[in-house]
């Protein structure tokens, strides 16, 4: 390993400058109420094809972690979470800002979140390299079951309906049907359209389903326009920002190491959970910290307060957030299943740069699996001092109007769609894919189950068609190798498992 | 609506792979599956699916036990159709090369800007617009060597 491509990879002053950039305009997508970390990595994407594969990861990284964590301005200033992950901040967060304290809930929210984050890329650290090794050993079968598994997990957590995730989950697998079959080399639904030999681009449908997806629901359900839905929540909660701004000079007193560091045992539950829990196919931090919740106030001693204004509360919501990402980062980078939306847009980028996620990577490029490393441990630093110093100037970021935000949304997806190859096509695919997010986010569908599938589409496909080749060419190969059918097993019980144990205590309660 | 628009098209790519799958259902090697048969798979399943979550919408909506999300305001509903319209005029101009990037980007947009918002007066969304057209022009043209026009 070459320690001093490492170290200059991860601390020169262009990796640290795009991860800062990531990280500002992380806090700004994190901290608008309806942006999510997904929307943001998608969206900005296009912007780092041009970057070094350091300074490019660097910023896509800074996005991500900044805005998991900046969603909890907006969940503790105006009990709007920023992002999906920020949902259980709210539970106590607004409370204790209107009780007069929200520099503290915030320093609460910036200091769990880092250290939360900096746990998770420790379990990452610690748990990758063996776990990569294991699965060298996989072959196509386990590939296969490994890819089924994945999609069974994005579905079973997907929502209300396994029916609809599932469906969702097809409607992906079908559209990364188009293009040149992996293994025959067929063209397969391209009808001789040169733009169609290569399938579909993933990034313009990510672009559409995230960004312009949004963006048209947004509009379409915002029931006042957006000035209207400003001087609403100025009235609401004018006296909770403005307290938070004059008083934040007074509110230091509260942050003593004392009050902050009793949380550090819920904290420590609540890391391990949300490792676990982001480890998970499909899952994100919005689980994750709403397990954590409610796992640390069955064991806390003050589990009466928790929902009430609990530091401690927040303090696990805050961490859990953030610890996930390491465990989905666990995921995604030994066996190149993405761990939740935001992961297999990362994906995506990775093999932009000609690294493929998956136990090769640990094997052929280890260097870029440190610099990794160290790039997550930067991003969480420098969350510490920019979110402390720069809270202040997010907050404010809420009362922006949002046709402005959305506007600036569009334009980035189009343009950002069309830079990937120059071709107007990526747009107008976008601009379709954006129609569709509409309509599965009205109709109550899952958008994860596509993501996943278009990834992993590809490789059930071509490592089933390996099996096959393999003999004795039966199916039966999928059974009488241990890790297939344990993983066959898995696959199961996360399909029908939590439909069957409802049924079980329904007959019990009857 | 929604829904059941969402299961139709899941039932039109069904429709779809199967139609199309049968121009390459015979495998180029002996044992090996054809490169259809995935899509026949997905065909299948997509068609089962979509007429599955289709009954399950009806009798769940005859017993009243649909939540569906609030009905867009026909005034919205208009604008809406008129976004989606500006934003497909918007990529057709740029498929065709008609016009200039950031002059067509500055008309359209400041239009969807006073669409999505109808409080904000229009000059100020034209000058917001114009100043972010502008700053991606040269973030993308100017930094990462993007032709966009």
């Amino acid at each position: 390993m070459d320690w001093s491509y490492i170290i200059a990879s991860v601390l020169s002053p262009s990796v640290l400058l795009y991860t800062l950039g990531g990280i500002i305009l992380g806090m700004f997508i994190g901290a608008m109420p309806g942006l999510s970390a997904t929307m943001g990595v998608a969206i900005l994407l296009p912007l780092t094809f041009w970057l070094e594969p350091s300074c490019g990861l660097g910023m896509l990284l800074g996005i991500y972690n900044s805005a998991i964590y900046a969603g909890g301005i907006s969940a503790i200033l105006l009990g709007v979470p920023g992002t999906p992950a920020s949902i259980a901040s709210t539970f106590d967060g607004v409370k204790i800002s209107k009780r007069g304290e929200p520099t503290l809930a915030l320093w609460i929210n910036t200091f769990y979140s880092v250290i939360g984050g900096l746990f998770g890329v420790l379990c990452l650290m610690v748990a990758s390299f063996p776990i990569a090794r294991f699965a060298l050993r996989f072959g196509p079968p386990e590939y296969t079951m490994v890819a089924v598994f994945g999609l069974s997990m994005m579905v079973a957590v997907s929502g209300k309906s396994i029916s609809k995730g599932v469906f969702v989950g097809f409607i992906g697998m079908a559209v990364a049907m188009v293009g040149i079959d992996p293994m025959n080399g067929i063209k397969r639904f391209t009808f001789d359209q040169f733009l169609l030999i290569d399938g579909f681009q993933f990034v313009p449908i990510m672009i559409g389903l995230f960004g312009i997806g949004e963006a048209l629901k947004q509009f379409a359900e915002s029931p006042v326009s957006h000035t209207k839905f400003v001087k609403k929540l100025d009235k609401k909660d004018k006296v909770v920002i403005s307290d938070f701004v004059k008083e934040s000079k007074d509110a230091r007193k509260h942050q003593s190491w004392r009050e902050i560091w009793k949380a550090k045992w819920a904290f420590l539950v609540a890391s391990v959970i949300s490792v676990i829990v982001g480890a998970i196919p499909g899952t994100g931090g919005d689980i994750a910290s709403l397990v954590s919740w409610t796992q640390c106030r069955n064991f806390s001693k003050e589990k009466d307060l928790y929902g009430e204004g609990s530091e401690e509360a927040l303090a696990v919501t805050c961490a859990a957030n953030n610890a996930c990402i390491g465990g989905a980062m666990t995921t995604m980078l030994t066996l190149g299943i993405p761990g939740d939306s935001v992961t297999a847009i990362l994906i995506g980028a990775l093999m932009m740069y000609n690294y493929t996620p998956g136990p090769l990577l640990f094997s052929e490029h280890p260097d870029m699996v440190i610099v990794l490393f160290g790039i997550l441990i930067v991003c969480n630093i420098m969350i510490l001092f920019t979110g402390n110093l720069g809270s202040k100037l997010f907050a404010q970021f809420t009362k922006l109007p949002r046709s402005w935000i959305s506007v600036t949304i569009i334009i980035f997806s189009l343009v950002g769609s069309y830079a990937i190859q120059n071709s107007v096509f990526d747009v107008i695919v976008c601009l379709v894919a954006g129609l569709f997010g509409f309509l599965l986010a009205r109709g109550d569908f899952p958008t994860g189950p596509i993501v996943l599938a278009l990834i992993l589409g590809e490789m059930v496909e071509s490592n089933f068609i390996r099996t096959m080749m393999l003999p004795p060419g039966t199916y039966s190969t999928f059974f009488v190798r241990p890790i297939s059918l344990v993983l066959i097993i898995l696959t199961v019980l996360s399909l029908f498992g939590p439909s069957v144990i409802k049924r079980i205590k329904k007959a019990r309660n009857k | 609506m929604a829904e059941i628009a969402v299961n139709i098209i899941g039932l039109l790519i069904s429709a779809f792979l199967f139609i199309f799958s049968r121009d390459f259902s015979v495998s180029t090697r002996p044992g090996v599956p054809s490169a259809a048969f995935f899509p026949t798979i997905i065909s299948a399943i997509l068609l089962f699916l979509s007429i599955l979550n289709l009954v399950k919408y009806l009798i769940a909506k005859k017993k009243g036990e649909v939540e569906d999300p609030a009905p867009i305001e026909k005034a919205k509903m208009l604008q809406f159709f008129g976004l989606v319209a500006l934003l497909f005029l918007y990529a057709m101009l740029w498929y065709f090369h008609i016009g200039h990037f950031i002059l067509n980007s500055a008309v359209i947009f400041t239009v969807v800007c006073w669409l999505l918002s109808d409080e904000t007066e229009w000059w100020k969304s034209a000058l917001f617009v114009l100043g972010v057209t502008i700053f991606i022009y040269c973030l993308f043209v100017m930094f990462l060597r993007v032709r966009l026009w």
